[in-house]
C-alpha cells in the first residue's frame, strides 16, 4: 500500500507524464498483483495516448481475467489475435480466450474455439492445445476423444500412456452410479436409490421416514377407515417418497462427477509428472 | 510518435513471457474444473443459545432439517423457508412471539402467496425475511 502511494505520489509531484512511464508502473502493479490499480493505468495510457498497441490489449485482458471477468478479458483477447504479429502473443491470447470458455463449462464453445485455431499456435503449442482439447472432451463427457488428446501430451512416455489407460479403463468409475437406475431403485423401495449411490445415512434416513408413514397410514386404515388413511397420511408420504426421489438422483450425480473428477485429476497428475520427468532428462 | 509506441510495444513483447511467467499453468488452472462443489447449508448459525428453552428449540430445528426437511420436496414458497424463518424469529424476538410470528408465516405459504412479495434473485421464490428489531 504504502509503496504504491508513494509511486502515484511521486509520479503526480513530477509532473511527468509519459506513457512508457506508466506503462511501467502499470506493469509493476500487475506483478504486485494489484489488477485492478493495473488495469487502470493500461487503460488510461489506451485511452489517452490513443495506444491500440497489442501487447497493450493483451495486459488489459490479463487484468480482466485475473479478477475473474472472462467475458470483458475475452473481447481484449480477441483483438489481440485480430491485430498481433506477434507469435507469442497470439499464442497466449488464443490459450487464454480458450481456457476461460473450459472454465466458464462452455465447452462446446470452447471446441469451436479450438478447431479454429491458428496453425502457427498449433504447431508451436502442440501440448497446450491437446491439453485444451483433452479438457473439453472431458467436460462434454466424450472420455474416448479425451484419453486420445491427453495420451497426445505424452506420447513419448510409453509408461504414462499405460497408466492414463488403464484409468480411462475403469469403465465403472466413469459412468456408474447411474442417476437413472438409481432413480428407478428407489421408486420401488425408498432408499434403494441412495443405498446403490452408495450414500447409506440417506438412505436409512428415506427408508425410516417412508416406511414410518406407509406403517401410520395401515395404522389408521385399521383403527380408523381406508379414507381416513389416504386423507390424513398420504400427502405426507408423496411429499417424502418424492422428496427421496429428487435426492436419490442428485446424490448418484454427484457420486459419478466426484468420481469422473478424481480420474482427471489423476490424469493431470500422470501429464505433469511425465514432463517434469521430461524437462529433468 | 506511432513509431515510438510501436517500439515501446515491441520491447514489452520481448518481456512478455517474463511478465507472464507469474501466470500458473495450464494444468494448475484447470486442476480443479471437475471439482463437485458441496451444496450441503450449515443451519448452525440460526440457532440460538441464549437459554435452555432457546436451545430445544434449536435442537428441534437442527434434528427437523438433518432428518426430515432433507426428505421433503422443495415445497416452501418463500425465501427463507418457513422453518429458518421460525429460528430467526425466535431468535430475534424470543419465544413467545417467535411462535406466534412463524404460525402466521405457515398461514401465509401457500400458493397463492405470490404477487404479494418481492422475488428473491437467486431462489426466484416469495422474499420474506424476519423484521429486524430497531
Amino acid at each position: 500500500m504504502i509503496i504504491t502511494f508513494i509511486s502515484i505520489n511521486s509520479g503526480l509531484l513530477s509532473g511527468q507524464y509519459t506513457a512508457d512511464s506508466a506503462l511501467s508502473f502499470a506493469d509493476q502493479q500487475y506483478l504486485r498483483g494489484n489488477y485492478s490499480l493495473a488495469l487502470k493505468e493500461y487503460q488510461r495510457v489506451s485511452f489517452h495516448d490513443n495506444f491500440s498497441d497489442a501487447y497493450l490489449l493483451f495486459k488489459i485482458g490479463d487484468c480482466y481475467l485475473n479478477q475473474g471477468d472472462w467475458t470483458h478479458a475475452r473481447y481484449y483477447y480477441d483483438q489481440v489475435i485480430r491485430i498481433t504479429h506477434d507469435d507469442s502473443l497470439l499464442v497466449n491470447a488464443e490459450i487464454r480466450n480458450i481456457s476461460t470458455r473450459i472454465q466458464e463449462e462452455a465447452y462446446k464453445r470452447a471446441l469451436i474455439n479450438l478447431y479454429s485455431v491458428h496453425d502457427t499456435v498449433y504447431r508451436q503449442y502442440n501440448d497446450e492445445i491437446n491439453l485444451l482439447f483433452g479438457i473439453t472432451h472431458f467436460g462434454l463427457t466424450e472420455f474416448d476423444t479425451s484419453r486420445y488428446y491427453f495420451k497426445k501430451i505424452v506420447e513419448t512416455d510409453s509408461l504414462a500412456c499405460a497408466k492414463i489407460d488403464s484409468l480411462f479403463s475403469l469403465k465403472k468409475m466413469l459412468y456408474k452410479p447411474n442417476p437413472n437406475l438409481a432413480y428407478a431403485l428407489s421408486l420401488v423401495i425408498p432408499g434403494l436409490g441412495q443405498l446403490y449411490a452408495g450414500d447409506v445415512p440417506d438412505a436409512l434416513n428415506s427408508f425410516i421416514l417412508s416406511g414410518s408413514l406407509v406403517g401410520l397410514s395401515v395404522f389408521v386404515a385399521y383403527q380408523y377407515t381406508l379414507l381416513d388413511a389416504i386423507l390424513s397420511i398420504l400427502p405426507w408420504y408423496q411429499r417424502y417418497y418424492m422428496g427421496g426421489l429428487e435426492n436419490t438422483n442428485e446424490i448418484a450425480e454427484k457420486k459419478r462427477q466426484e468420481r469422473r473428477s478424481s480420474i482427471y485429476r489423476a490424469t493431470l497428475d500422470i501429464i505433469r509428472e511425465s514432463k517434469n520427468k521430461q524437462e529433468t532428462l | 510518435m506511432k513509431y515510438k509506441y510501436r517500439l515501446l510495444g515491441l520491447v514489452f513483447a520481448l518481456l512478455l513471457p517474463l511478465l507472464s511467467s507469474g501466470q500458473e499453468d495450464l494444468i494448475s488452472t484447470h486442476y480443479h474444473q471437475f471439482d463437485v462443489q458441496d451444496q450441503k447449508v450449515s443451519y448452525r448459525q440460526y440457532t440460538s443459545t441464549s437459554n435452555e428453552a432457546n436451545q430445544i428449540f434449536s435442537a428441534l430445528f437442527l434434528i427437523y432439517k438433518e432428518f426430515i426437511s432433507s426428505q421433503d420436496v422443495d415445497a416452501c414458497v418463500f425465501t427463507p423457508s418457513c422453518s429458518v424463518y421460525a429460528m430467526e424469529s425466535i431468535k430475534e424476538y424470543g419465544i413467545l412471539i417467535g411462535i406466534c410470528s412463524a404460525l402466521d408465516r405457515l398461514t401465509r405459504c401457500h400458493g397463492f402467496a405470490a404477487g404479494d412479495y418481492s422475488i428473491h434473485p437467486h431462489t426466484h421464490k416469495n422474499y420474506d425475511p424476519v423484521e429486524k428489531k430497531d
